[in-house]
């Protein structure tokens, strides 16, 4: 399969009468997305904002970002199960707006105890890519009388069409450049480089805690195999808003997939890009382990895989998917390395486990960083979206010390952190 | 140029040059200036330190009076008003080791100054001391004396003119505190490098090294419930409306007891779950599927166990730390023995 990435470059961000794109700058309608907004019965009063790297501005309450694509040949479209149309998706030519998210902000009622915020300034926003994007903020209110899971459920879809609106700005124009991925089968197992697989852990486990595969919700998924390109064309999709960022990956992010862009980027160089092996982390530990034979024997036998990346989504009770997914892989031969996160105490005063279960055969991770880092945010002189309601961590418009994992796309558990946490 | 450094150095009554083991228990005592081995310390602190006391003690005297000393240490050496306490180094000296560890405490606690020893990594005071101190690496013996001298020096330096300080560096023995530092690369791309290696069956390192976990050996079961007391324990977040005791969500750090006044149920009139790691909808709509109040009093009823017990304990987990699991569960089996209970039920998450 091969897809073709138009980039569309965002260098500015602003409002417009109509949506359109030119020279590297996107103009904005406001009323154009304040339709979508205004045609979902499930939502209240909503708001659009615009918030600019390096600008004095908070956002909060963040559940999710996107990247503005549209696919202008080969077969489906970008989101598939989630915008129309079940093709399948990876290949032909997508447009890509570079530069620039469309974040989901949400008034407070679903992440009730938790706090996900991005700063554009001060050391918070030194912690996460999203700080150098230009965003479009888009702040979601649920009409009263909804429930938390259909007002997920509009953020979802209003979201995906806000976006897809956006990308559309690109069509009938050309790119400023194009970025070529392409993957055939794992036909004959040259010996000259290693082969290498990635085991792509989702988490899906309960309202407001859902990743999306082709539109379907992945409770249950068993193992199976994608092609690296189906996700660059939006083909899992987060609905992961209950969590903190550092339990989850948001939307921007499997379409960006760090670990599949580093695999591409060496592909034919120093290794080869064996494939992707895509499974759920269930909630049994007979479950843990069935889906970990199930990804393994995949890497093993259909991908023909040396050697794999392991990743998860989820919380501390994916440790151990990390865990058993390390020990069935070595135990078919397949050499492992796992990216992993910390939760531990600054200062070491509790005993702390950095994660949550072990493995003698876990004996090569890369961590994201510590997550419980405690970061000084200062007064900001702007706010998008609604303050923190009942959350523990109490931020809003002042200054506040935060724990790290409250910051929107730090410690990105598939591998887009620059940071890295160690023991002095 | 900012004025010099003012240092306290603390010697054992060896290095002080007054006496070798017969002197052991030489009181605690204070010289103005460098004494002993201090002078070669000055040497090399010169251009930005000056050691403006020496704080002496005798191995015997410190090590058996040990906290007893934490009054008069500080007295001694808060009187010389320094920035900086550098002790030994003591090489692997156990004596000596304890009492240079717990002075650079209290000096680094109550003063808040910075602190530097030095020590060979298998002194036994050094599991002690290693978070309330910088210990630098030194050998088994004093022959790594100018060695271990410099590094002193150059931690010091470093500290007092609050530049960067990392073990690799600065060689001494890591505290267990955790930095996030910003990498040249991501995680996925030292993700695929450390794989690469290892598949080359090159040396790699890895970023975090996993402890192994003790196992708890569960006690033998019981024969019987009959008549027996049963205590009912959550992990899930079930507590009164309200959350009184403000159970944290996530990380818990406390447990709390209520209870059960007879009741045959628990609904979700009066009881909520608070838990950070699960979705908790189905749990409100009736909190009996996380805390099963409903069917142990049908079992209770039916005789398969005596008697439940009349609260029960509520906690969340997600991300506990472990000293906290062990305080909270040792509490609550030290509460169940005083109320007679034999047997617990804990549902968790």
């Amino acid at each position: 399969m091969r897809l073709d990435l138009n980039i569309f470059p965002v260098g500015r961000l602003s409002w417009g009468a109509k949506t359109c794109w030119q020279d590297g700058s996107l103009y904005v309608g406001r009323e154009e997305l304040a339709a979508i907004f205004a045609a979902d019965p499930r939502l209240g009063e909503c708001g659009i904002e615009i918030a600019r790297p390096g600008e004095n501005v908070r956002l909060m309450n963040v559940v999710d970002a996107f990247e503005p694509r549209v696919k202008v040949e080969g077969k489906g479209g970008v989101f598939p199960g989630l915008n129309g149309g079940l093709e399948r998706v990876g290949d032909g030519t997508t447009n890509v707006l570079k530069g620039m998210a469309i974040l989901a902000l949400e008034s407070g009622e679903i992440l009730d105890r938790r706090t996900s915020i991005l700063d554009m300034v001060g050391r918070a926003s030194q912690m996460t890519p999203f700080s150098s994007l230009n965003i479009l903020a888009l702040f979601f209110r649920q009409k009263s009388g909804i429930s938390k899971k259909e007002f997920a459920d509009a953020i979802m879809t209003s979201s995906i069409k806000a976006t897809c609106l956006v990308a559309r700005s690109t069509l009938g124009q050309p790119p400023a450049g194009v970025e070529r991925f392409e993957l055939g089968l794992p036909s004959t197992r040259g010996t000259d480089l290693p082969w290498i697989a990635y085991i792509y852990q989702l988490n899906s486990m309960g309202d407001m805690r859902d990743t999306f595969f082709y539109g379907q919700n992945t409770r249950g998924l068993l193992p199976t195999i994608i092609h690296p390109n189906e996700v660059m064309d939006g083909a899992i999709v987060s609905q992961q808003y209950e969590r903190s960022y550092t339990s989850k990956i948001d939307s921007y992010t499997h379409m960006n997939h760090p670990v599949i862009h580093e695999l591409y980027r060496r592909n034919g160089k120093d290794l080869r890009f064996a494939g992707v092996v895509v499974t759920n982390n269930p909630q049994t530990s007979k479950d843990k382990e069935r889906c970990a034979s199930m990804s393994a024997k995949l890497a093993r036998f259909a991908l023909g895989a040396d050697a794999v990346v392991i990743a998860k989504e989820g919380g501390g009770q994916c440790d151990s998917d990390l865990m058993v997914h390390c020990e069935k892989c070595e135990g078919e031969g397949m050499r492992t390395v796992i990216i992993a996160h910390q939760s531990v105490s600054e200062d070491a005063s509790e005993s702390d486990f950095p994660l949550a279960d072990s493995s003698p055969l876990a004996d090569a991770i890369v961590t994201t960083g510590n997550d419980r880092e405690s970061v000084k945010v200062p007064r900001v002189e702007r706010l998008i979206g609604a303050p923190s309601g009942l959350s523990e961590v109490r931020v809003n418009q002042g200054e506040a010390d935060l724990p790290a994992l409250s910051i929107f796309g730090a410690f990105s558990s598939v591998g887009g952190s620059w940071l890295r946490c160690i023991e002095i | 140029m900012g004025k010099k450094a003012r240092v306290v150095h603390y010697l054992n009554q060896f290095f002080a040059g007054l006496g070798g083991e017969e002197a052991a228990s030489l009181v605690l005592q204070s010289r103005a200036g460098a004494a002993g081995l201090g002078l070669r310390l000055q040497a090399l602190i010169q251009p930005w330190g000056d050691i403006v006391a020496t704080l002496i003690g005798g191995d015997n005297y410190v090590a058996e009076k040990g906290e007893d000393l934490d009054e008069e240490i500080l007295r001694l050496i808060s009187v010389s008003d320094p920035d900086l306490l550098i002790a030994g180094p003591a090489f692997n000296s156990g004596r000596y080791g304890y009492s240079c560890g717990l002075v650079c405490s209290i000096a680094g606690s109550k003063m808040k100054i910075p602190t530097v020893t030095a020590m060979f990594p298998e002194n036994t005071a050094v599991e002690l001391f290693r978070k309330q101190t910088f210990i630098v690496k030194t050998t088994e013996t004093v022959r790594g004396m100018d060695e271990a001298l410099t590094k002193i020096s150059h931690l010091a330096q470093s500290l007092i003119s609050r530049g960067p300080a990392d073990p690799e560096t600065h060689s001494y023995i890591r505290q267990g505190r955790r930095r996030n530092i910003i990498s040249p690369h991501s995680v996925a791309e030292r993700a695929v490098e450390m794989l690469l290696k290892k598949v080359a069956q090159k040396p790699f390192k890895t970023e975090l090294e996993l402890p192994s976990y003790d196992r708890v050996a569960p006690p033998p079961p019981l024969a019987s419930l009959k008549h027996r007391k049963l205590a009912l324990i959550s992990e899930s977040g079930v507590v009164p409306k309200g959350n009184p005791d403000r159970i944290l969500s996530t990380r818990g750090d406390r447990h709390a007891k209520y209870p059960l006044n007879g009741l045959n149920d628990l609904s979700k009139d009066l009881f909520e779950s608070v838990h950070g790691g699960y979705s908790t909808g189905h749990v409100n709509e009736d909190p009996d599927r996380a805390v099963p109040l409903d069917a142990l009093r049908e079992l209770e009823k039916e005789g398969v166990f005596g008697k439940l017990h009349e609260s029960f304990y509520a906690t969340v987990g997600c991300g506990m730390p472990v000293e906290n699991a062990r305080r909270i569960g040792s509490a609550i089996a030290q509460d169940l023995i005083k109320e007679g209970a034999h047997a617990a039920l804990i549902t968790s998450t």
